[in-house]
């Protein structure tokens, strides 16, 4: 797995001074050359301490190994992989119906899907999720949204997702549903900045 | 140059009834704008913000949306010549108080003095106790005068909530 972690100073203290930069920084990027069960962010130092983000946005380019045509995306915050712990509200729509064809309340991590192996070789899915005010003590809670083609069987969903949990967020565990994530998946996170001007 | 700036963000510590972005630059293409409220609300476990442009407050203002929620429903919402326009979702009181709603709203050309003004929420959503919701709206405002403020009210509840954060960005094209 080809791993860029991004400790540099922010380029937006300047000299010690705050100066107006780009408010989405560029914290890690995850390119497979190997398929892999799990894929781990994590807070270190310098730009990738997530201490100082309001948001975290993650942008999914992937594809699961297994012989299913899409596998799940789970994601388990802080170490925490107790299913119970996470709720998702859901729709999604493949167009076949022309109107959802899918919504549940879920008990559990999921964050939408990518394509597997009995989708064409070359065919991976989108997807990005936001993870909002992550330093808060409230409950931690996400949107995502997926979009993939799986030979005629793909579609798109958008979801709400909360982790039943106030912590600050400084790990994020990302893994395919009963399988690995196949090579080539692409995953980048990126912070987003506040921007205090009152009190 | 950067392409995505930080305007302000509002970090709410006390209760706090309105909230108002105003003197908004116009050297952007387009305004997105995020946040994570709860208001005191203490009806059915969610609430909306009511959002008015320019301080005008006629009904000029128009939504569409779709969704789902507590795994019960499936459902499309329209609304016309209203004083204001929906922005989704707030939790309330009636979920614990440590559970907020969230959205993501992007307002087009904003500062385009031809054409009305459209905005678009990515998402909308909210996981509570009472209530959860997953959905997607689009809005407009029948004017087109550059916004150059915008004003926030919770739509049933009085007040928003210690903690709820509103953060405006401006996106600049090349």
């Amino acid at each position: 797995m080809a791993e860029t972690i991004n400790t540099a100073t922010p380029d937006y203290i300047v000299e010690g001074v705050l100066t107006d930069g780009e408010s989405w920084v560029p914290l890690i990027t995850n390119i497979l050359d190997a398929t892999a069960s799990e894929i781990i962010f994590e807070s270190t130092t310098g730009a990738n301490e997530w201490s100082q983000y309001m948001d975290l946005v993650m942008i999914i380019y992937g594809r699961a190994n297994h012989s299913a045509s899409y596998r799940n995306i789970h994601i388990y915050l802080n170490d925490d992989t107790t299913a119970g712990n996470y709720t998702t509200q859901y729709y999604v729509g493949d167009g076949g119906g022309g109107s959802p064809t899918g919504y549940s309340t879920y008990g559990g991590s999921y964050y939408g899907w990518v394509p597997a192996h009995s989708t064409t070789d070359a065919i991976y899915g989108a997807g990005m999720i936001t993870f909002y005010d992550i330093n808060s003590g409230k409950r931690k809670s996400s949107n995502s949204w997926t979009a993939n083609d799986a030979a005629g069987s793909g579609g798109v969903y958008l979801g709400s997702n909360a982790w039943e949990n106030t912590a600050a967020i400084t790990k994020i565990k990302f893994e395919c549903q009963s399988g690995d994530t196949h090579e080539d998946t692409r995953i980048d996170l990126f912070g987003v900045l506040p921007r205090m001007v009152t009190a | 140059m950067a392409i995505m700036e930080s305007i302000e963000t509002i970090y709410l510590e006390q209760t706090t009834a309105t909230v108002t972005f105003d003197s908004i630059p116009s050297t952007y293409e387009y305004l997105e704008f995020r946040m994570s409220v709860s208001t005191d609300y203490t009806g059915t476990g969610y609430d909306a913000i009511k959002l008015n442009f320019n301080g005008d407050t006629g009904s000029n203002y128009s939504e569409h949306g779709t969704g789902a929620y507590s795994n019960t429903s499936i459902w499309a919402h329209a609304a016309g010549s209203q004083t204001y326009v929906n922005i989704y979702r707030a939790s309330s009181l009636k979920n614990a108080g440590y559970e907020y709603g969230n959205g993501i709203v992007t307002i087009y050309d904003y500062a385009n003095s031809n054409k009305n003004t459209t905005l678009q929420q990515s998402f909308a959503g909210v996981i509570g106790g009472y209530y959860t919701e997953a959905a997607t709206y689009g809005g407009s405002w029948d004017s087109t005068a550059a916004v150059t403020s915008f004003v926030l009210d919770p739509l049933n509840g009085s007040n928003f909530l210690r903690g709820s954060e509103f953060s405006l960005y401006g996106i600049k094209s090349s």
